[in-house]
């Protein structure tokens, strides 16, 4: 019993089928009903043996990443290579540079030859996963699309330790360095303005609109130029950059200016002085957007509703952040 | 047509019908005739282009590199992918974790997946590395093995200058820490090191091997102030690092007590203070060659195959080195 009988009998594409069977919040309930109805006649089963057989299971998985050279998504890759070898699986690495048109080209050739796909940041608009789900099951790390398994990262929470550490600290005047938008952007900067408005703090926003080192020795003069103690960046890269900067510029870490990253990879640890850094979860997340799609991939789960993992993020104290100049900490 | 079916009917194996085709001196001259006469009879052609046809083009070539975590990894991907756009594939990237046996079956994987195959300093034997090039088009970074398309870095020059430069600024003990032994690149590095050594009359003192990473650094550089040397010549840029770092904590100023030399020139030589001195791996170039190369309709096709194209390296002159002064 092929899936193409069960479409032609309920009247829809092979892709409706394979979506009810693998993604069922995203087809109305009409359809999936009568998906479901034409099914039980046919007495077709999606089950993991019929539906691999019928696919022909490549043993492979896929994860497409925003930037293959950067620390956080190579973290994460390695995490989901780790869990995806535990499993049986090999996995196909994709680097998009964030450009939306690339994304969803290598997310697409992907698809046709993995049995899931994985996609950390995606850019690409929610409309687009449909399409992408029609091919093969699909869970995504930090992005909301409605229908689609998710693990995600807030880190607002975050955020909130590391300006109250900076308060603790005395600094009264802080800057924080944007990235791109996104997600991770987003829930950062949400964690800033509460924070700056519950501490009744002098709080301004750079958006740099980039997550490189480069973009960090840039904003170095302009955090000088701001005139604030403390400054938080997007991420480790950034912040590395500006404590770069800051060198050649005579500027003290932390006796002049305190420094706070985002994401703990080993750069935090390579710096002088050490980085203090938002921990994020990127081993666990990473592994357990694996088990979330092979849930998908195995036919374990077809929830009605996406499921969502949120994973907490944790200051990790290190030497870049001291009692703002001049005046010690109370 | 498969190889596999002008094997089974010349009665070899496909990986003696592979070279045929691109190592033919190394097969008896009855077997390579028997297998000539079977493919022509068969109409096969090991053109890359003409297999992928066969084969149904997949718009898509991969790369399998010893760990994608790696710095240098990162550059050359990046540039990989890059040129893979320019010709209008999709490249796809497998990471090995430095498992020779892990490797294969990435390699393996990627293999019927792809138009194209690129090894990063592949550490799988010879027999596999043939078995593979018979069913797609490899190419490979830093390995040489005869008819296998490669691209490689002849570091050995550039870190010699980097010896010469450190004699230059008075340092006569030297010390160098060896990168995980039997890999292609250490064997250059350390070629280059004992040959300016000899030369200049010093001792070659060599320390590991050690993991390519920061961490290994970091327990190195105890053991470089124990050995008395005045300057460090590291593996790669990671380990250098991982030395600085230490070195700092130990209260060892950089380059006033000792002076480093990285190998690779990736961003983290930029990011270090003092500024990494370092040789400079031309990840970029190589990148492109390799993809370049994986496209060029020579690669593979009959007996002739291309010789491996010799990059080399330069030294990067930065803060972390300077004149020896008595400690």
């Amino acid at each position: 019993m092929s899936i193409r009988e069960v479409a032609a009998r309920a009247g829809v594409s092979p892709a409706t089928v394979s979506r009810v069977f693998t993604q069922a919040a995203t087809v109305s309930a009409a359809t999936r009903q009568r998906v479901e109805a034409a099914a039980k006649e046919l007495a077709y089963e999606p089950n993991p043996v019929a539906r691999s057989l019928a696919r022909g299971r490549t043993g492979n998985l896929g994860i497409v990443v925003p930037d293959i050279a950067n620390s956080f998504a190579s973290v994460i890759a390695k995490a989901v290579h780790r869990e995806a070898r535990a499993a049986g699986y090999a996995l196909f690495i994709a680097g998009s540079d964030r450009r939306q048109d690339e994304e969803y080209r290598l997310a697409r050739a992907m698809a046709a030859q993995v049995d899931g796909l994985l996609m950390m940041s995606p850019r690409i608009a929610d409309e687009r996963f449909e399409q992408l789900t029609a091919v093969t099951p699909v869970a995504v790390i930090n992005r909301v699309v409605e229908g689609i398994p998710a693990v995600l990262i807030p880190t607002a929470d975050g955020m909130r330790q590391a300006v109250d550490h900076l308060y603790a600290l005395g600094h009264r005047h802080v800057v924080y360095l944007a990235g791109l938008q996104s997600y991770s952007n987003t829930t950062r900067l949400d964690g800033f303005r509460a924070a700056c408005t519950r501490l009744d703090l002098r709080c301004e926003e750079i958006d740099l609109d980039d997550s490189r080192f480069s973009a960090g020795v840039r904003a170095g003069d302009l955090v000088i130029a701001s005139g604030a103690t403390a400054v938080i960046a997007y991420n480790d890269e950034i912040a590395v950059g500006v404590l770069n900067r800051l060198a050649h510029r005579g500027v003290r870490v932390p006796a002049d200016v305190s420094v706070i990253g985002f994401d703990d990879t080993g750069l935090a640890e390579m710096t002088m002085p050490l980085l203090t850094s938002v921990r994020l979860p990127a081993t666990t997340a990473g592994a357990a957007a694996v088990r979330m799609l092979l849930d998908r991939v195995d036919g374990r789960e077809a929830p009605a509703a996406a499921e969502r993992l949120y994973l907490p993020t944790e200051l990790v104290i290190r030497s870049t952040t001291a009692p703002r100049p001049g005046r010690p900490a109370a | 047509m498969s190889i596999r079916e002008v094997a089974a009917r010349a009665g070899v194996s496909a990986a003696t019908v592979s070279r045929v085709f691109t190592q033919p001196d190394a097969v008896a001259v009855d077997t390579r005739q028997r297998v000539m006469a079977v493919a022509e009879d068969m109409r096969y052609t090991p053109h890359p282009v003409a297999r992928s046809l066969a084969r149904g083009r997949t718009g898509t070539i991969g790369i399998v590199v010893p760990d994608i975590a790696n710095a240098f990894s990162g550059v050359i991907t990046k540039a990989v992918q890059e040129e893979a756009r320019r010709e209008g594939s999709a490249l796809f990237v497998s990471g090995s974790d430095e498992q020779a046996d892990d490797e294969q079956r990435w390699a393996g994987a990627l293999a019927p997946q792809v138009d194209g195959l690129l090894l990063v300093s592949p550490l799988m034997p010879d027999a596999a590395l043939r078995e593979l090039d018979a069913t797609v088009p490899v190419v490979m970074i830093n390995r040489l093995l005869d008819g296998i398309a490669s691209v490689v870095v002849d570091a050995a020059e550039a870190v010699a200058h980097a010896v010469e430069h450190l004699h230059a600024l008075g340092h006569r003990r030297i010390v160098y820490l060896a990168g995980p032994s039997g890999s292609y690149s250490n064997g250059f590095r350390l070629r280059g090191y004992r040959e300016a050594c000899a030369r200049l009359g010093m001792e070659a003192t060599e320390l590991g091997p050690f993991n390519a990473r920061f961490s290994a650094g970091v327990r190195a550089a105890d053991l470089v102030l124990a050995s008395g040397a005045t300057a460090v010549l590291a593996y790669n840029d990671e380990v250098a690092v991982g030395v600085i770092n230490r070195l700092f904590d130990r209260g060892v100023r950089v380059p006033d007590d000792l002076s480093i030399v990285g190998v690779d020139d990736t961003s983290l030589a930029e990011m270090v203070t003092p500024r990494l001195t370092t040789v400079r791996l031309p990840a970029d170039a190589l990148g492109r060659a390799a993809v370049r190369m994986l496209f060029d309709p020579l690669v593979a096709r009959g007996p002739r195959t291309r010789d491996p194209l010799v990059l080399h390296a330069d030294l990067i002159i930065r803060s972390s080195t300077g004149p020896v002064t008595s400690r």
